[in-house]
């Protein structure tokens, strides 16, 4: 399986609307594939798709079947997080902007996989401060000793 | 003394950061000019981060790019109040809101953008979703008493492997208690087996309960295994078991009392390793007084009786009960009703529910899926449904002026037999007022 910090060539997708990165995953129906070179810093030139959600396959298994390795993006709900891992795609969440300065900033490094990802149950409160946070599922941030 | 517009400004900032709901303006090309703290707070982003952005790009709600309601407000020049959707916060975290939006006006009148307030609603859900766990037990939903006396003593009913007789009006929900039942005894990892006891003639319930020989009847041309043998180490659940006929009642009390059966063209018995689960919605002691249910059997059966009261005997499970039809039919069907019109309410709560709980899910499940908007409508409701829901409202005695046929003919979406029926007259009388109303 790749990740999103191999310098061998791959595919990624990136949703979108107009020319910036869809913020919101679960509702992306666009989808720019390109394929990048991080080792020779090289993107070839982005083509569009269009994913029909009435029809199968399911986001996560489209994009593997158009032979994708990852996925950049902004906000995506865990649920998708976890479809897509399990068809064996890296995703990188919080990505916001332009789709040229995005992908600009992921050959240069800038973006990392551990990106703002998160939503899975596993992160602390997401409140500024616990004591702001009326969500009582919330959970607790770690206690230092 | 007179402030000046930036001392005014920040008086109005101060007082934005001080409600409890998320504000923030955008101007006329949806980019965020203003963030309050709640906002921060809802969604996560800073109002660094936030400002001159998309709104849609921090907000992240499920209608961003289909309804979003500041577009709708700008170009209504109406507000959209109190809209409940969801929001992905910086975290991913799904966080349900109601939201209400308006356009902002110059002093020209002139629309320079839109303002959005939203209430973050997790705590409310999480309530309800407290509320509705607490009213439910193992598929079965209720707050009434009768019933919470029931969800207490099931476990250990179901822990004592003891024959159990469900009483209960059809629709009433015997077979959820039989799978409760069976889910928390020590039999809950063999089979549950189901055998209706009104469904089958005589001879072929008692092959389909406990099985046949090769050759046993004409057309017999291997062994069959009945339900009895099905369920070995599991639990029998006998419905209906007011509809068995008498010659086969004999058999199935030899099982209860030897945990022994003989299959049709078996030479010898068989054991049976079976817990009994019976129900019916006739009235077994009356069936025994006329002859027509063997005593010896009833008390077999009858070792602890459930009565399940009827849902016109609980109607403040009605609520709860449409709540979660609603919810298990827009899982079902992929909708996302949010819930019904005032006056279907008023009418499902009035319905005295004939049928119990299957009527009321049939109801539901109709409506859910003829639905196309986020609310449930009268229009949606069977025909059938307004005559019988007027427990409350009696027929309406002598003939009813114009503004009352109208507000009738209205709620019964123009069926006029449905709107006959609950005036008590025939269609050719309604046609004749109609037409005299010039509602014809």
């Amino acid at each position: 399986m790749s990740t999103a910090n191999d310098h061998k060539p791959q595919r990624i997708a990136i949703p979108h609307y107009g020319q910036r990165i869809m913020p919101r995953f679960g509702l992306a129906r666009q989808f720019y594939l390109v394929t990048a070179d991080r080792h020779k810093h090289q993107i070839d030139e982005p083509v569009h798709h269009q994913w029909d959600p009435c029809q199968e396959p399911s986001v996560a298994r489209w994009l593997k079947q158009m032979r994708v390795s990852g996925v950049i993006c902004d906000g995506i709900h865990p649920r998708f997080q976890t479809a897509l891992k399990a068809e064996g795609l890296w995703i990188l969440g919080g990505a916001w902007g332009e789709i040229g300065d995005v992908l600009e900033r992921w050959l240069n490094g800038q973006l990392t996989a551990s990106n703002d990802l998160a939503g899975t149950g596993q992160e602390t409160c997401c409140r500024p401060s616990r004591s702001h946070c009326r969500d009582r599922s919330c959970p607790k941030p770690p206690t230092r000793r | 003394m007179n402030k000046t517009p930036h001392q005014t400004l920040e008086h109005l900032a101060t007082i934005l950061d001080s409600v409890a709901d998320g504000v923030f303006t955008v101007d006329s090309s949806m980019h965020i000019t203003w963030f309050n703290r709640a906002a921060e707070q809802i969604t996560g982003f800073t109002q660094q981060e936030a400002l001159g952005r998309p709104c849609c790009e921090i907000f992240r709600s499920s209608i961003c790019f289909s309804a979003c309601p500041v577009r709708e407000a700008m170009a209504s020049g109406h507000s959209v109040e109190s809209r409940e959707i969801d929001i992905l916060n910086r975290y991913n975290r799904e966080i349900p809101i109601s939201v209400s939006a308006s356009v902002l006006l110059d002093a020209s009148g002139q629309a320079t953008g839109g303002v959005e307030t939203f209430r973050d609603l997790s705590r409310l859900r999480a309530l309800q979703q407290e509320v509705s766990e607490k009213y439910t037990f193992h598929d079965l939903v209720s707050r009434n008493p009768a019933m919470r006396k029931l969800f207490d003593i099931l476990p250990d009913v179901a822990a004592s492997d003891v024959t159990t007789l469900l009483q209960g009006d059809s629709g009433t929900g015997k077979e959820l208690f039989a799978r409760a039942l069976h889910d928390l005894s020590p039999r809950r990892d063999k089979p549950l087996v189901t055998i209706n006891c009104g469904a089958l003639p005589e001879q072929l319930l008692e092959a389909e309960i406990f099985g046949a020989r090769k050759g046993a009847y004409t057309g017999s041309i291997e062994d069959r295994p009945g339900r009895l043998a099905q369920a070995e180490g599991g639990t029998l659940f006998l419905d209906e078991i007011g509809d068995l006929p008498l010659a086969l009642q004999v058999k199935l009390l030899r099982v209860l009392e030897n945990r022994e059966y003989q299959p049709l063209g078996a030479k010898g018995p068989r054991r049976a390793d079976v817990r009994f689960i019976a129900a019916t919605h006739r009235h077994l002691e009356n069936m025994v007084a006329a002859g027509t249910f063997r005593q010896d059997l009833f008390f077999r059966l009858n070792v602890v009786q459930l009565a399940i009261p009827s849902l016109r005997e609980r109607p403040e499970d009605i609520p709860l009960l449409l709540d979660m039809a609603l919810d298990r039919f827009n899982k079902h069907y992929g909708k996302q009703i949010r819930g019904f019109d005032g006056e279907v309410l008023n009418l499902l709560l009035d319905h005295p529910y004939p049928g119990n709980v299957r009527e009321l899910l049939n109801i539901v499940e109709r409506a859910a899926i003829l639905c196309r908007t986020e609310q449930i409508t009268v229009d949606l409701l069977p025909a059938n449904l307004a005559p019988h829901s007027t427990g409350n409202r009696r027929p309406v005695s002598g003939r009813p002026d114009t503004e009352q046929l109208q507000g009738m003919l209205i709620r019964h979406a123009g069926n006029r037999s449905a709107l006959a029926r609950e005036l008590g007259v025939n269609r050719t009388t309604l046609w004749r007022w109609l037409k005299d109303c010039n509602l014809g």
